[in-house]
């Protein structure tokens, strides 16, 4: 075992030795990386595509004579093994059949999904909130004015900044609409406010995650690989 | 006068009916539907406690589902409606639920029971919608691309990581020093990465005419495929077939982070001087930005992965955000059939716009007739 | 057959690929075809591993001085591949334990720490953009700094939890909004003009 975690310490350090600069154990550790993550893919695909939906399924069809499964698999087979024309020079054109019904596919998939979860329910969120409730809300604009506090005003003034906000965003990514356009030119500056504040905040949210990242890597180390080596060199 | 006395007659009733039934109130209101717009493979039980907690604490739900045995659910009674959904995993299945109510001395009191069979609909309602957006998508696209043909100037404009482009490919050729490509770490289920790789080719071209050393390491292997096809031929367009090897775009590895060590390596390794960052990223986005950065690269980037747009525009030097990607092949190639589609995306995004406003004003009038009708998940 | 097929093939399974969403009725068929793109790009492994292969195989030929580590990855992929093979086939011998530990032991940390770089990357990303001088990088880097306290904030700096938890409602979700929709428009124009055949560079362009 203390074999296994020290070839792991070892690997790790070679990767942070990177950021003093490429070195060769990098490049030991980078090369091995690569090998031993495509070596590992290859198995994944042999067991979990192969075997688990072409040979298996093609042996339980056959059994059970399930024609047009069978039918169905040998032909996606046969398509798949159109790639291996990139072999020849010759025929190398053939690969284009497996990849215009990849790219077909996933683009005509993606129309749907894409209307119905970037588009639709964004806007629809903008209008109304998870309860229903509407984001332009005059009771709670009412409410502000009537007991005005940080509270009441933060409630009564998040929806409409929220709307505004997606609005200019909008407009400023128009592609065909002049710069001087009055609309454009009145969104430009607070779009570009909102969006920098976006990435800001976004940046700054995931800056914690990423930190606590080399802590964890610090704790395996000192934590788990130290007192296993103390612990076996000291018997 | 006659219409108007039936007409208030039918209101008094509209309005009274209701409370003649609310005498004889049952515990709970429940009743079983099928889940709309699937393949029966569920339906969904709405269940509304109508006494108080007190009086009935706990409702026992015998649930039924073709020929499994009965399961029985125990729901507390907090005062909500609730909606279960049941699983039947097909169509035809019929599902029944008998209600008990739990009195607080533990007696059971039935309260009926309820049935309905799944089915599977044929039509999709929400999908409808896209469908409908799809079709006029379309019809705008024909009708501007048909206008661009004509000769008609389609004003776009400037997007600057695009402008930049050719100067930092001349930067590249100045220098002597190689070019970098990379198309996203994603496969061809995201539309990002054909979007990268319809920027790939006025890339390729202009990388061949310039004869600078060009890379294109790939992570995914149906991208590599459609990488070297592109690549090729943009270099035979440019009519420098001689420069072009196989070896251009190539199968970097195939994770992750072994494929952003693999690229910071070669990015330390042959300094290039402008890498391109275009397509989907995740978590490895900034590993391959900053590399660059470290190695005195200009890097115009860009993604549709709205997680990693704030690390681009921290660290890079162009970023294409979101949208300006895909409008990207267009921009730069000037082709009016695809200047034409960029003008009908324009459009329609405008009119989704005026829908959008329209059911913001609406809902503060307390008018639901968008919301009702566009924009409800449920249709 | 070179040019034509490849587009009536595209239009054919986009067309595909648009009704299985919109008929459930059709879930069968969706499976179907999930099954297929699976299939399908199960054989496109081939030629990915044969152009990493041609990649370091001309590193080799050319004598390039990094040639060492191309016996590294070749080495490496043979030996994961023969041991995961043999390991899938005879579960219970000891080539399947190795394999595990290879996973467990070289890769699982390699990737962990290519990961924890970002540390690094994400510190020295911020000190750049720390520097740029115009209003909008610093509006950027404010909002930044103040949502870095907001998320470990305590005792008097509590207030920045409340302004980190406003940012985040209300310009954050606006601009990411707002920018999604654009995207699903983008992605919605590309994948048409891909179906409707306006868009070939994937078929290498042109004519």
């Amino acid at each position: 075992m203390l074999i296994w975690y020290t070839i792991a310490v070892l690997l790790s350090l070679a990767i942070f030795s990177f950021l003093w600069k490429d070195n060769p154990l990098y490049k030991f550790a980078e090369h091995l990386f690569v090998g031993t993550m495509v070596g590992y893919q290859v198995v994944v695909v042999f067991s979990q595509i192969i075997m688990r939906k072409i040979v298996d399924p093609i042996s339980v069809a056959l059994d059970n004579r399930q024609i047009l499964t069978l039918i169905s698999l040998v032909i996606a087979t046969l398509i798949g093994l159109l790639f291996l024309a990139r072999f020849s020079r010759k025929v190398e054109w053939v690969s284009r059949y497996p990849i215009s019904i990849t790219v077909g596919f996933w683009s005509g998939y993606a129309i749907v999904a894409s209307f119905k979860t970037n588009i639709l329910t964004q806007i629809r969120g903008t209008v109304v909130d998870d309860l229903g409730q509407p984001l332009l809300n005059g009771h709670l604009i009412g409410d502000f004015f009537k007991n005005p506090s940080l509270k009441t005003l933060d409630l009564a003034t998040a929806g409409p900044l929220l709307v505004f906000g997606v609005i200019v965003v909008l407009v400023y990514f128009f592609f065909s609409v002049k710069h001087d356009h009055p609309m454009v030119k009145f969104a430009n500056k607070p779009a570009l406010f909102y969006l920098m504040i976006g990435f800001g905040a976004s940046f700054g949210y995931t800056f914690m995650g990423r930190i606590s990242l080399f802590i964890g890597r610090m704790n395996f180390i000192f934590n788990e690989w130290w007192p296993l080596l103390k612990q076996t060199i000291g018997g | 006068m006659k219409k108007k006395v039936f007409v208030l007659i039918g209101c008094a009733l509209f309005f009274f009916l209701p409370l003649i039934f609310a005498q004889e109130s049952a515990p709970a209101e429940f009743f079983l539907r099928d889940t709309p717009n699937n393949a029966g493979e569920q339906v969904e039980l709405t269940f509304r406690p109508l006494a108080s907690p007190e009086e009935v604490p706990e409702f026992l739900l015998n649930i039924t589902i073709g020929e499994k045995p009965v399961r029985v659910r125990r729901l507390v009674n907090a005062g909500k409606p609730v909606i279960l959904p049941l699983i039947t995993h097909q169509a035809g299945v019929p599902v029944k639920v008998e209600v008990q109510g739990v009195l607080p001395d533990g007696s059971l009191t039935d309260l009926g029971a309820v049935d309905v069979v799944s089915k599977g609909e044929w039509l999709n309602m929400n999908s409808m919608k896209a469908f409908i957006l799809g079709l006029l998508f379309i019809g705008l696209i024909i009708f501007y691309v048909g206008r661009a043909k004509r000769g008609q100037d389609l004003f776009i404009r400037k997007i600057p990581g695009l402008e930049a482009i050719d100067d930092a490919l001349g930067r590249a050729t100045e220098m002597g020093r190689p070019v970098f490509y990379i198309p996203g770490t994603s496969s061809m289920a995201d539309v990002a990465t054909l979007a990268s790789l319809n920027i790939l080719r006025p890339v390729a071209r202009q990388v061949a005419k310039y004869e600078t050393p060009f890379s294109v390491p790939v992570k995914d292997p149906i991208v590599v495929s459609v990488a070297q096809d592109v690549v090729k031929e943009a270099y035979m367009a440019a009519g420098r077939p001689d420069l072009y090897e196989d070896g251009i775009a190539y199968l970097a590895s195939m994770g992750q982070f072994d494929y952003s060590g693999a690229v910071s390596g070669s990015m330390v390794r042959e300094k290039p001087a402008t890498v391109f960052l275009l397509g989907m990223f995740y978590a490895e986005s900034l590993i391959l930005a900053e590399t660059a950065n470290s190695v005195g690269a200009i890097q115009i980037a860009g993604t549709d992965a709205s997680s990693q747009l704030p690390f681009f525009i921290a660290a890079c030097d162009y970023t294409l955000i979101g949208e300006e990607l895909y409008a990207a092949s267009a921009y730069m190639s000037r082709e009016p059939l695809l200047l034409g589609t960029l003008k009908a995306q324009d459009i329609l995004k405008g009119i989704l716009l005026v829908i959008f406003v329209l059911a913001v004003i609406f809902q503060l009038l307390g008018v639901d007739f968008i919301m009702d009708s566009f924009l409800n998940p449920q249709w | 057959m070179k040019r034509t097929l490849p587009l009536f093939l595209a239009f054919f399974f986009g067309i595909i690929g648009i009704i299985v969403q919109m008929v459930p009725a059709l879930k069968g068929l969706m499976d179907t075809m999930l099954d297929w793109m699976a299939i399908i790009a199960a054989f496109a492994l081939a030629v990915g591993i044969s152009s990493l292969t041609r990649h370091h195989m001309t590193k080799i030929r050319r004598k390039h001085k990094d040639i060492f580590f191309s016996y590294v990855t070749f080495i490496a992929m043979f030996f994961m591949t023969i041991i995961g093979l043999v390991g899938y086939f005879r579960p219970e011998g000891a080539l399947q334990g190795l394999f595990e530990n290879m996973y467990n032991y070289v890769r699982v940390p390699l990737d962990a720490s290519m990961f924890a770089l970002l540390a690094f990357y994400i510190t020295s990303a911020a000190y750049r953009a720390f520097r740029a001088r115009t209003w909008l990088a610093t509006v950027l880097l404010l909002a930044g700094v103040i949502v870095m306290i907001g998320r470990v904030a305590f005792g008097p700096f509590i207030i920045f939890n409340d302004i980190t938890a406003w940012i985040m409602k209300v310009p954050t979700t606006a601009a990411m909004r707002a920018v999604n929709v654009g995207i699903g428009l983008g992605i919605v124009a590309t994948s048409i003009k891909i179906v409707l055949g306006i868009e070939r560079s994937y078929l290498g362009g042109g004519e």
